[in-house]
């Protein structure tokens, strides 16, 4: 199997190499790091992002339709529709962690199977080089193995695996669009004991995993659900502000709005919705079924342990620990989901 | 121990009281959350007082927001709140979010709560204006000194040119998401659904991720808590891109300070400032 070797001060070249083909992302240092388009003026970020890189498939705000209204000569009330969502270029995307990656897959199985497909999803992600950094020890906050998730194995959307060393990455590929790439990046052999060298410097970081270790069931049964005193109690600290599934790599609640820009200017515009709030489940009639937050709370647990295990053999959630080191109400759903599984079980 | 004190006093208070709001110590002791306790318990096993207690619990108290169960049948709730809440609690008080006969204060001493993230103390405590304790219905604990010696609401942008303040915004909002935690954050939000920026009828504020509506998002948020924001800060500590909210609170708070002489939540009028109600002769 080819192993190569790309060094820790040649990253940047590496990455601006590929971005005079393709486009590129990647982790950049930022307050809070997260994946951009690379460009030489920007820093790489070596270690995992405060947000997820769901963005670059799933864009936050995305433009599905554009709609003109043009007056010619031949015929005064021509339409013009126009979809964004049909060519996308190809794209590397360097540097996702096997959480991200995992994730992607949870989108696959919503977004690309069964009867409606997402346009948009499915073609960027063909036209993407996924490079994947695995995980010798977990960083702090990550909880990807209690979620089942193995960090040094390569999932199957990878196209290239980077072991992290103290000097560098080892590179293999683990797919023909890998392995092209490889090809052309003319990368030198790694040296004979790598494998001493493995980069557990994220390990020196305290893990608190603070007493999360178990107890935490991977399918929710709906035993709970009408249980308004238990969700109501255990989520009272919430304030409903939709951090933890902006910043989630898993959560792709969208709504589809139309907006007339002036000028007959008229465009679809698919944005990312959060089951946190008020408005998710506001309807045309004026109906709003989960107009409470526990309601919305509770909504998010299920869609993630609950629905999404039991109806499409996939757990909604990867372990990566963002919501939990971002909320800023200090809120934990491991807390809530222990009590949930020790009460199902009652 | 401060937190002896106070678990001390919260189970006597249980008794008398429907329900004890304070913070619970959960797994990570720097990161407690708000609580609401109900029975001896519960607070005996979760109720903490620590270094760490940043969440403002004011947030929770307006009749808008209490829409959970353990709400059911409190009559009146006992509140262990440290000074920036209670200046925001006091000040929806004013506007008549809270209704003061419901909730019992007990007034905790704050030398400052630390970041989580830095370890270190925010901003906004080393320029903590505090309430006029006499509003407390008790104390607790023994008072300490103010950390800041002469606080004063400063804009820090104050010495900039209209167009330098308006690039370091644009570079600062370029990093917004609109996760809306700043708004959700804030004891003064309580417009829940019916918020301006989430409004389709009419659309004031598009889906769109152009910077003009981040921009709009914060413009709005500021006008609507001018006269109101006590500078709590929990705009800032809540945004995950790290953006400086606060400067906007302070640059706000000081300009009202200046114009009308008033900080709410302080300063004590028969109305709240911008919000005049329709009687002839307005307020004081």
């Amino acid at each position: 199997m080819t192993q190569l070797f790309l060094a820790n001060e040649k990253v940047g070249e590496f990455l601006s190499g590929f971005s005079k083909i393709m486009k590129v992302f990647a982790p950049i240092n930022t307050v809070s790091p997260s994946f951009e388009e690379w460009s030489e003026n920007k820093q790489y970020f070596p270690g995992k992002t405060a947000y997820s890189a769901k963005n670059i498939f799933f864009p936050q705000y995305d433009e599905l339709l554009s709609i003109g209204f043009n007056k010619s000569q031949q015929n005064d009330t021509q339409i013009n529709i126009n979809s964004k969502n049909d060519e996308f270029s190809p794209r590397l995307v360097f540097g996702i962690r096997p959480c991200d990656l995992k994730a992607i897959e949870v989108f696959e199985k919503v977004m690309s199977t069964g009867a409606y497909r997402h346009p948009g999803f499915q073609k960027r992600l063909e036209q993407s080089v996924l490079a994947v950094i695995l995980c010798p020890d977990k960083h702090s906050g990550c909880f990807c193995d209690i979620m089942g998730l193995n960090r040094m194995r390569v999932g199957k959307l990878a196209d290239l695996a980077l072991t992290p060393t103290s000097k560098g990455y080892i590179v293999h590929p683990s797919s023909k669009k890998g392995t092209e790439i490889l090809n052309s990046a003319n990368l030198p052999e790694p040296s004979e004991k790598w494998q001493d060298d493995i980069d557990k410097s994220s390990a020196n970081s305290p893990v608190n995993d603070h007493g999360h270790n178990g107890g935490m069931t991977s399918r929710l049964s709906d035993a709970l659900f009408n249980n308004e005193e238990f969700w109501s109690e255990k989520t009272a600290a919430c304030l409903g502000c939709g951090i933890c599934t902006y910043v989630c790599p898993t959560c792709h609640c969208f709504d589809i709005t139309d907006y007339n820009f002036g000028s007959f200017n008229v465009k679809r515009l698919q944005s990312w919705d959060s089951c946190m709030f008020y408005n998710f489940t506001n309807e045309a009639s004026g109906h709003n079924p989960r107009k409470l937050r526990w309601q919305r709370y509770r909504n998010r647990i299920n869609h993630k342990f609950n629905y999404l295990p039991n109806k499409k053999d996939i757990s909604g959630c990867t372990g990566c620990g963002r919501c939990v080191a971002l909320c800023p109400a200090s809120v934990d759903f491991r807390g809530i989901l222990s009590s949930a599984t020790e009460k199902q079980n009652e | 121990m401060l937190e002896q004190l106070i678990l001390d006093r919260a189970k006597q208070l249980i008794g008398e009281f429907d329900m004890v709001i304070s913070y619970r110590r959960n797994s990570n002791p720097e990161r407690p959350s708000a609580a609401f306790f109900k029975d001896i318990t519960s607070i005996e096993k979760h109720l903490c007082w620590n270094r760490y207690c940043s969440s403002n619990l004011s947030v929770y108290l307006p009749f808008q927001a209490r829409n959970g169960t353990m709400w059911n049948g409190v009559e009146r709730a006992a509140v262990f709140i440290k000074d920036c809440d209670f200046r925001s609690a006091l000040n929806l008080i004013a506007e008549e979010a809270i209704e003061r006969d419901r909730f019992h204060f007990i007034g905790v001493p704050c030398e400052g709560m630390f970041d989580y993230r830095t370890g270190n103390l925010p901003s906004r405590c080393m320029n903590c204006k505090r309430p006029d304790a006499a509003e407390y219905d008790e104390s607790i604990g023994q008072p300490v000194e103010n950390l800041s010696s002469e606080p004063e609401t400063k804009n820090p942008l104050k010495s900039l040119a209209p167009d330098q303040i308006n690039e370091f915004w644009e570079k600062q909002l370029s990093l917004c998401i609109r996760c809306n935690a700043c708004r959700e954050a804030c004891p003064n939000c309580y417009c829940r659904d019916k918020c301006l920026a989430d409004a389709r009828q009419p659309d004031f504020l598009s889906r769109s991720e152009d910077l003009r509506h981040r921009k709009f998002f914060q413009v709005i948020r500021t006008l609507h808590n001018a006269g109101r924001c006590t500078e709590c800060g929990e705009c800032e500590r809540a945004c995950p891109a790290g953006i400086p909210l606060s400067y906007l609170s302070s640059a706000s708070s000081g300009i009202i300070a200046e114009l009308f002489n008033y900080l709410p939540g302080i300063t004590k009028k028969k109305q709240p400032l911008l919000l005049l109600d329709s009687t002839p002769g307005g307020s004081e």
